[in-house]
This record gives C-alpha cells, sequence and structure tokens, in this order.
C-alpha cells in the first residue's frame, strides 16, 4: 500500500507538471470522485467488522478513553506545531485530527484550503505511518505496549497492525485493531469540526 | 454537519447491511476498490501539486513543516498514552475488575 501510494502521488505530480495549471485542475477533479468513493468503501470495510463492533460495545465508554486521548494529543499537538511552524494552527490541527490517514488528510486539506496544505497534510500523516512502522519496537519497550498504539493512530487497524503485533505482542494489537476503528471512524467529523467543509 | 461524516456513515451503514457478504465473497472486490480509490485521490492530489510548481525553498519549507507536523503528532499521541496507561484498561483484560490483591482476575492464576 505505501508503494502505491507513492508511486500514485509522483505519477500524479508528473502527469500535472507536464499538463500544466489548467489540466492539473482537471486532473485534480478527479479527488472529487475518489474521496466520497474511498470514504464509503472503508466505511463498509469498517461497518462489516460486526465482532471488532461488538466488542466496543461490549467494553463500553471506557475503551473510548484509548482513542479520545490519542486523538486529543494529535490535535493539540497538530496545532502547536502548525502555530510554530507558521502554518494556520487550525490546518495543523486538522492535520492532526487524521491520525495517520494521509489520503484523507492531504485530498481533504487539497481541495478545501490549498494543495500546499494538502501536501503538508500528505506527508505528516504518511511519516507518521511510517515512523510508527520503525519506532514500534522501541516505543512498546520504553513506553509501554500501547505507545506503537498511539503514535499509529488510525492506522493502527490495518497498515501498523502487523508492526505492533510484532512489537508489543496480540494483547496491543487488539487494543490497536479498537483504537484505529473508532479513530477511523471519527476522523473525518474531527476534520470537518477543525477546518470546516 | 461535514459530508465527509456523512459518506463514511452511508458506508458503515451498507457495511453493516451487506455484513459476512463483505468480509466473505465482496472482501477481494472490495480490497481492489480501496486501492483504486486511494490510487485515484493521491494521483489527483499528486496532479494539483504538480500543476502549481512551487519554488525549491517552498518545497522545502513544505516538506520540513511535513516532517515536523509527523514528529509533533506522534509526540502528542504518545504524552496522551501516559495518561491512557493510568486511565483506560490494559490490553488483553480490558474492562475486566481487579481480582483479590489488586491483579487481574485472569491473571491471578491458581
Amino acid at each position: 500500500m505505501t508503494r502505491l501510494a507513492v508511486a500514485a502521488v509522483l505519477a500524479g505530480w508528473t502527469a500535472g507538471r507536464l499538463l500544466g495549471p489548467e489540466g492539473a485542475a482537471a486532473l485534480g477533479r478527479l479527488a472529487d470522485v475518489c474521496l466520497p468513493a474511498l470514504l464509503v468503501l472503508v466505511g463498509a470495510e469498517l461497518g462489516a467488522r460486526s465482532d471488532a463492533w461488538r466488542r466496543v460495545r461490549n467494553l463500553g465508554p471506557r475503551l473510548l478513553v484509548l482513542p479520545g486521548l490519542v486523538a486529543a494529543g494529535s490535535v493539540l499537538a497538530g496545532a502547536a506545531a502548525g502555530w510554530t511552524l507558521g502554518l494556520e494552527p487550525r490546518l495543523g490541527a486538522a492535520a492532526g485530527a487524521a491520525c495517520g490517514w494521509y489520503s484523507l488528510a492531504g485530498a481533504w486539506l487539497a481541495r478545501h484550503v490549498d494543495p500546499a496544505a494538502g501536501a503538508v497534510g500528505f506527508l505528516a500523516n504518511f511519516l507518521r505511518e511510517l515512523l510508527t512502522m520503525v519506532v514500534a519496537g522501541p516505543l512498546a519497550r520504553r513506553l509501554g505496549p500501547l505507545a506503537p498504539v498511539a503514535a499509529g493512530g488510525a492506522t493502527a487497524m490495518d497498515s501498523t497492525l502487523a508492526a505492533i503485533a510484532r512489537a508489543a505482542g496480540p494483547e496491543a494489537a487488539l487494543a490497536g485493531l479498537v483504537s484505529g476503528l473508532v479513530l477511523t471512524a471519527a476522523a473525518p467529523l474531527l476534520m470537518g469540526l477543525l477546518a470546516g467543509g | 454537519m461535514s459530508a465527509l461524516l456523512l459518506w463514511l456513515a452511508l458506508g458503515l451503514a451498507l457495511g453493516a447491511a451487506a455484513g459476512e457478504r463483505v468480509r466473505g465473497g465482496w472482501a477481494r472486490p472490495l480490497d481492489l476498490a480501496v486501492r483504486a480509490a486511494l490510487a485515484g485521490l493521491l494521483f489527483a492530489m499528486g496532479a494539483a501539486l504538480g500543476g502549481q510548481p512551487l519554488p525549491a525553498r517552498d518545497a522545502g519549507r513544505l516538506a520540513l513543516q511535513g516532517v515536523a507536523l509527523a514528529v509533533a503528532t506522534v509526540a502528542g499521541s504518545l504524552a496522551a498514552v501516559r495518561l491512557a496507561g493510568l486511565l483506560a484498561p490494559r490490553p488483553g483484560v480490558p474492562g475486566e475488575p481487579p481480582g483479590p490483591g489488586g491483579t487481574s482476575a485472569r491473571g491471578s492464576g491458581p
């Protein structure tokens, strides 16, 4: 998936360079179809995981503490970093609210703010996923089994799940699955609330 | 309310209604469709970026902002997990009441 993502961005960037601003704008409208399609498809995958949702229901509101804190930490740190870096804090917060869902962050910010904001949102969340895969082991050893789950954010339910399981064990992987599920469902809402749209 | 959420809610409802079929025979086509939508989305984003070429200095600034945001959001979530370690249920025994002596009932052994 990582290779596909990098290849798609590079192919689009090359096409945009070759076609110029007008052609690139026409290609950019592909996002108007692909973003809703991606959300419906991801939603369908989530909705079909009745076993995971049953676990969420059985555990009750206490289970929301972990993804709630992960999202809050990510949003606040994103806002603070955005402010420090000269970005609008709400854009940093919105990029943080994606919790690693780089395709959502990149496309949504590119569409509702500008392509440069989309690039920052994409890169921040893409690197978050890569960083989690690389440092999951040391994080689990130094900060405990929930640390790689927190670092992975929404990706803890799919792309970084294997790294979490290997670094922190199957129990942390279960916590990651549920936390990632909740964060994936919450990310579009949080991004919409923080930056409009 | 965010349009994003409405699309996600539509997907959740469809997935819940389809249930077994999504996990069974539809799993592979759904996975391919997700990959296609993701590729299309990222291609469109790349095209939008490529159509407005940036001076090298701006590209460097965007890269720096992306890297700094990635590190900051991970650090923010890790800071939160320190709180989560105090408040959230332990992985593997979520919601389980403590057994005698304050240990997990499942982990206390014979």
